[in-house]
């Protein structure tokens, strides 16, 4: 069978032998969501960096025939880490002044001289996910992008779209309502009032919020006007009617879920895989791969990607497709949560995964937060992990797959946040609990 | 405490909002905080984040009996205890 990237140029650009450049312009969403209406929120800039490095993550996605434009030159040490462990890597092209606010493409468009280098290309273009900044830079370097329109890929990727779907398509989703107007908002808050007065929580969610953020779990009535005020006072003032949101019951779950499948331009649907989310004592760590789940709730969810991709095909997408689910207390499942019809974190897991993670083994993907000082370099930290390493195809240990992220937020004057992405590969939980805690052990010993 | 508030708010009232700001963070972080000063810094090292911003300010303001605009918020308000106790003043008295 061919391997994911193959499969994924086969189903974007029709060419399983086609060049690609990617893109990792992680949390798109911000793109997407420019004058949309929010939830009250600020930004911290040491965060956005961050999350701009992980563009990086894109370099183990292309193949020895493919591009990768990134924010900053990878650490040498990982590449010759990576090139040991026998992955060919992809061309790289560096902007020229990286800033740690703007985005990988925001980047590149800023970068005269590698606009004119992609522009020499045979190539497509190949985002995290598509906006108006990836479509200016398809048009600057006039490389055809490999992706529907940045409109068709907001609308597709907004929660409000992701809600009727699941509804049109007659999937089990929480009790819910999605809003595009203050008064549909209005009418949820009145339907969802009964939900909190027997002490039941309501979320609000942004229907172009990151993952994870732009969500408030409200437990009043008090909250719920509070909120409606906030958000109608909004509007009232900016003169932009339109919103948003979507309402929902906060249900009681036993395992959170993300898989993923490719819709073809052709509408061919193909699935890709099912991911556990991974916490330990309440605090969300990773992904488990695979998830732990009977036949009939893969084939369940296998039959909704079904379902769903014909739908995004029908609706103009095509590409990859992450979804949210969930499994209930009872092992029943809520197959749609949330649509994410771009790339997901996991995406870039899986060329990793079909060459490390051996039949009988498991992985576990996650990312050790640091607190540090200095810029730090992947010698010292491979020194440090010692022997916790992976080392080889058929070994246990440590992959570690964006490195970017560890001194991304790096600063002369003060300690920074950063973060080691990796992959945990075992043969049993235990061994992978062993080896995590161990990491985490020895990287609190470099915190400063 | 900036010049600003010194003018616009009597000792014994900053004091007030120091220890609803201390008292709500405790409740929003649900952990075992460290002791607070004015100048503890609440994303950086208290670990407030953005989703946690919204649980603070309804805390904050039913604690306070007050209501801010959130339209315009900035980070530079969340910096420290400080920064937050001179948006409070500031959005009380507006």
């Amino acid at each position: 069978m061919d391997d994911f990237t193959t499969r994924l140029k086969r189903a974007v650009v029709g060419e399983p032998d086609t060049s690609l450049v990617f893109l990792g312009n992680f949390e798109v969403e911000e793109q997407w969501a420019r004058g949309e209406h929010t939830l009250p929120r600020v930004s911290a800039a040491s965060g956005s960096a961050v999350v701009n490095h992980m563009d990086e993550f894109a370099l183990l996605l292309a193949g020895p025939t493919d591009h990768v434009v990134l924010k900053a030159a990878p650490d040498a040490d990982h590449l010759a880490y990576l090139a040991g462990l026998g992955i060919e890597l992809p061309t790289v092209h560096v902007v020229a002044d990286q800033d740690p606010l703007r985005n990988v493409t925001e980047d590149a468009l800023a970068a005269p001289a590698l606009v004119t280098t992609l522009s020499g290309l045979d190539a497509h273009l190949v985002a995290h996910g598509v906006s108006e900044v990836e479509e200016r830079l398809a048009a600057a370097t006039g490389l055809p992008l490999a992706a529907p329109d940045a409109a068709t890929c907001k609308t597709v990727n907004s929660k409000v779209y992701s809600r009727r779907v699941a509804d049109e398509l007659g999937l089990r989703q929480p009790v819910g309502w999605a809003c595009d107007t203050v008064e549909q908002l209005e009418r949820a808050f009145a339907e969802a009032a009964p939900l909190v007065e027997r002490g039941e929580k309501v979320v609000v969610k942004e229907a172009l919020g990151v993952s994870g953020k732009g969500i408030a779990v409200l437990e009043s009535a008090r909250r719920m006007d509070r909120l409606f005020r906030m958000i109608a006072r909004s509007v009232e003032k900016s003169g932009q009617p339109r919103i948003a949101f979507c309402v929902e019951n906060w249900v009681a779950k036993k395992t959170d879920l993300n898989y993923q499948f490719t819709v073809g331009r052709d509408g061919v649907t193909h699935f890709d895989f099912v991911k556990e989310l991974f916490t330990e004592g309440g605090v969300h760590k990773g992904h488990r791969m695979p998830a732990r789940l009977s036949g009939a709730q893969v084939d369940e969810l296998v039959a909704t990607a079904e379902l769903l991709g014909k739908k995004l095909s029908a609706d103009g997408y095509f590409g990859v497709v992450g979804v949210d689910a969930m499994v209930d207390p009872d092992d029943g499942l809520y197959p749609v949560i949330e649509i994410n019809a771009r790339n997901n974190m996991s995406t870039y897991q899986v060329p990793l995964q079909e060459r490390f993670v051996g039949a009988g083994q498991i992985a576990l993907a996650r990312h050790y937060p640091l607190r540090l000082t200095g810029e730090l370099g992947f010698g010292t930290v491979r020194t440090l992990l010692d022997g916790l390493v992976l080392e080889r195809q058929g070994g246990a240990g440590l992959l570690v797959n964006n490195f970017a992220t560890v001194n991304a937020g790096a600063r002369d004057d003060a300690a920074f946040d950063g973060r080691l992405y990796g992959i945990v590969v075992g043969s049993t939980d235990a061994e992978i609990a062993a080896i995590d805690a161990e990491i985490t052990t020895r990287l609190a010993k470099e915190d400063r | 405490m900036s010049d600003t508030a010194d003018i616009q708010t009597t000792a014994p009232e900053r004091a007030r909002i120091v220890s609803a700001i201390t008292t709500v963070l405790a409740q929003v972080l649900d952990y075992d905080l460290p002791e607070l000063t004015e100048s503890s810094r609440l994303f950086d090292e208290l670990g407030l984040d953005s989703t946690g911003v919204f649980e603070l300010l309804m805390q904050l303001e039913e604690a306070l009996e007050v209501e801010f605009d959130t339209d315009n918020l900035e980070m530079a308000h969340f910096e420290t205890v400080a920064s937050l106790a001179d948006f409070v003043v500031a959005e009380r008295d507006a």
